[in-house]
């Protein structure tokens, strides 16, 4: 059923906007939900965006101070988007970027405003209809002293047509704000996924983000760039994949050390089985004094058929700058689950088990509904 | 009708041989001692009782309540009353040590008592061993020699089984744990009518359990065997000396 890329739609049907979080279509609904999203309407905002149409956006959310929009709408109403637009990723550094300049279609916009802390998770996802090639650029402001926590959804019905998400995204953290940015991702084993995701950390901002696909996925890449360019910044990304059927997973990030006193940490458990292929990357990158970064990556291997290449890189362009690296891939150990089973597990249990742990990774800094979703979701799909 | 019977067993890896004919009954509520030298194979008989897939059964079997186990997967054979305390247990990472004991506890009923019922239990004897706050912690990761044996225990007291093996549960552990566990040991024994089959090399654990009778494994098959009273002169004079009076060399 593989089909080549011209196959998509890139006009896919027009979708009428809803009023209310309760009016989304059910199929999206569910969806969502099944990636373990609380219903819209929970959360003190939510972005909703269906192929090329922006369905429901809080224009003017109920919490004053928090701003979600499409990113079309910020730009006519306020003219600085523009610099804030293609203000950190360049279009001319590859081909899907390239595209999306001609091609993208809307993107959410989310702004937090100068000392405002907003503790419970804002929404934001976007739904590709089977088929469909979907192009979104997005904005994030959060302004100096602000806190913001986002969960982002991106799915598409499990249809067998080839479907196609780019999600370009350019966020940008002020002096002292703190922006949390949890990514649930849902595909299947026909859908292409290209995001290109940068960074910028001001004195001080706190950006975290965690990445979780437990889904089958024809093709994925992902590989943030955080560029920590005022003093006392800090980034740490995560991620969680299991890799699986026949997909190939190319998932990493990338922190840039540029100011002093910048820290950054690199955490990803990946577990691949059937013929999947996966990689983990990461890049430090320091080249400031004071600047001290870590790098995990874990794998864990759960067929003869499938692939994980961990690719740590550490770059050093400063005398006084600390990068450490730690990978490995190996396999459950025999004794884990001879364990295990003497306490009555049977060996697929004791397997569901193993792994389930390996994916489990703290997040010290989000909020405790966000940890509670992951947990719901690795608990339902983590369990292979 | 006894509840463990070993019948002649030859096992081993795939290399090389270590039980060479063993023979072992236990019988309701009794107490077994194995001692013996460092890789005499006490270890090596309790990882085949309860079906380890690294060693091979070459010849013999081992019958629990009458009926042959040497083909029965691990966990089925934990599900009919087996259990077995480890040495050294492996390190199960993001696996909270709650989450895994409520997943087999009571493992004979474990259909009929999951849930709530479960939760008390783990509680309760996390309470007892001393360790009420390690629910939350990830099994076997950054625990002391001493929390592991507490946690051993107290994992496979969840479970009720009807024998309970247990591969030193002494070593490594400073006095008072010593006392907390000997205790914890004879308490739950009296309470659940559970046989023991304990490999030591002290007797300090059996001041609080009474033996029914000790056995000394030397190259893999029991070379002396007898009641307790013979504790106190094998652990002032040593394994070689005691067998060497007794006219048992090899």
């Amino acid at each position: 059923m593989k089909k080549e890329n011209s196959d998509v739609n890139e006009n896919p049907p027009e979708h009428e906007p809803v009023e209310s979080p309760e009016q989304l279509p059910e199929v999206i609904k569910q969806k969502f939900t099944e990636l373990g999203l609380p219903p819209a309407e929970k959360a003190p905002g939510a972005f909703y965006q269906w192929d090329r149409n922006v369905i429901l956006e809080n224009l003017s959310s109920n919490i004053e101070g928090l701003e979600i929009t499409s990113v079309r709408k910020a730009m006519e109403k306020y003219d600085w988007v523009n610099e804030y637009f293609w203000g950190l990723l360049d279009p001319k550094s590859d081909e899907i970027l390239e595209e999306s300049v001609h091609k993208w279609a809307n993107g959410y916009f989310i702004r937090v405003e100068e000392g405002v802390k907003i503790k419970d998770p804002v929404q934001a996802c976007l739904f590709v209809s089977s088929g469909a090639k979907q192009i979104v650029h997005n904005i994030i402001v959060a302004e100096p002293n602000s806190e913001l926590h986002i969960v982002s959804g991106c799915s598409t019905p499990s249809l067998i047509e080839h479907t196609v998400h780019i999600g370009v995204s350019e966020y940008y953290v002020k002096e002292n704000a703190k922006l949390s940015f949890t990514m649930i991702h849902g595909w299947d084993d026909y859908t292409d996924v290209h995001t290109r995701t940068a960074v910028r950390v001001l004195d001080g901002g706190e950006y975290i983000s965690m990445y979780v696909d437990l889904t089958p996925t024809k093709f994925l890449q992902t590989n943030p760039a955080v560029y920590l360019d005022g003093p006392g910044a800090k980034a740490e990304l995560y991620s969680t994949i299991l890799a699986q059927r026949k997909g190939y997973y190319d998932v990493g990030g990338r922190i840039f050390m540029n100011a002093p006193d910048t820290h950054g940490t690199i955490l990803s458990r990946t577990v691949a089985k059937d013929n999947a292929h996966a990689i983990a990357r990461g890049l430090l990158s320091g080249n400031a004094p004071r600047t001290k970064a870590h790098l995990e990556c874990r794998g864990l291997m759960l067929s003869d058929n499938a692939k994980i290449v961990a690719i740590p890189e550490l770059s050093a362009a400063n005398r006084d700058t600390e990068l450490t690296h730690e990978a490995t891939v190996g396999k459950i150990e025999e004794e884990q689950l001879f364990y295990l089973e003497t306490r009555g597990l049977p060996e697929d249990e004791a397997i569901k088990l193993i792994v389930r742990g390996f994916m489990n990774i703290d997040v010290p800094s989000i909020p405790v509904t966000v940890k509670n979703e992951v947990n719901r979701l690795l608990d339902l799909q983590g369990g292979l | 009708m006894s509840l463990l019977d070993i019948i002649n067993l030859h096992a081993g890896t795939k290399d090389k041989k270590i039980l060479n004919g063993v023979n072992l009954s236990i019988g309701k509520q009794e107490v077994h001692i194995i001692l013996g030298p460092n890789g005499s194979g006490k270890t090596t008989l309790a990882r085949v009782i309860m079906g380890s897939p690294s060693f091979i059964v070459y010849e013999g079997d081992i019958l629990f309540e009458g009926k042959s186990i040497i083909n029965l997967p691990v966990h089925e054979r934990a599900r009919l009353g087996l259990a077995m305390t480890f040495q050294n247990p492996p390190e199960i990472e993001g696996v909270k040590l709650n989450d895994l004991m409520c997943a087999t506890c009571d493992v004979r009923n474990h259909e009929k008592r999951k849930g709530p019922f479960c939760d008390l239990v783990v509680q309760d004897y996390l309470q007892r061993l001393g360790i009420p706050h390690f629910a939350d912690r990830d099994v076997n990761v950054g625990f002391s020699g001493g929390e592991v044996k507490r946690s051993e225990l107290a994992q496979v007291f969840t479970m009720h089984p009807k024998l309970l093996i247990l591969d030193e549960p002494d070593s490594g552990v400073d006095i008072d744990s010593l006392k907390l566990l000997g205790k914890a040991i004879e308490r739950y024994v009296s309470l659940h009518k559970t046989s023991l089959l304990i490999i030591t090399h002290h007797k300090y654990i059996l001041e609080h359990i009474k033996p029914n009778k000790i056995h000394i494994m030397k190259d893999g098959r029991f070379v002396f065997e007898g009641g307790p009273e013979y504790l106190d002169e094998l652990e002032s004079v040593g394994y070689v000396k005691f067998l060497e009076s007794r006219g048992i060399t090899a």
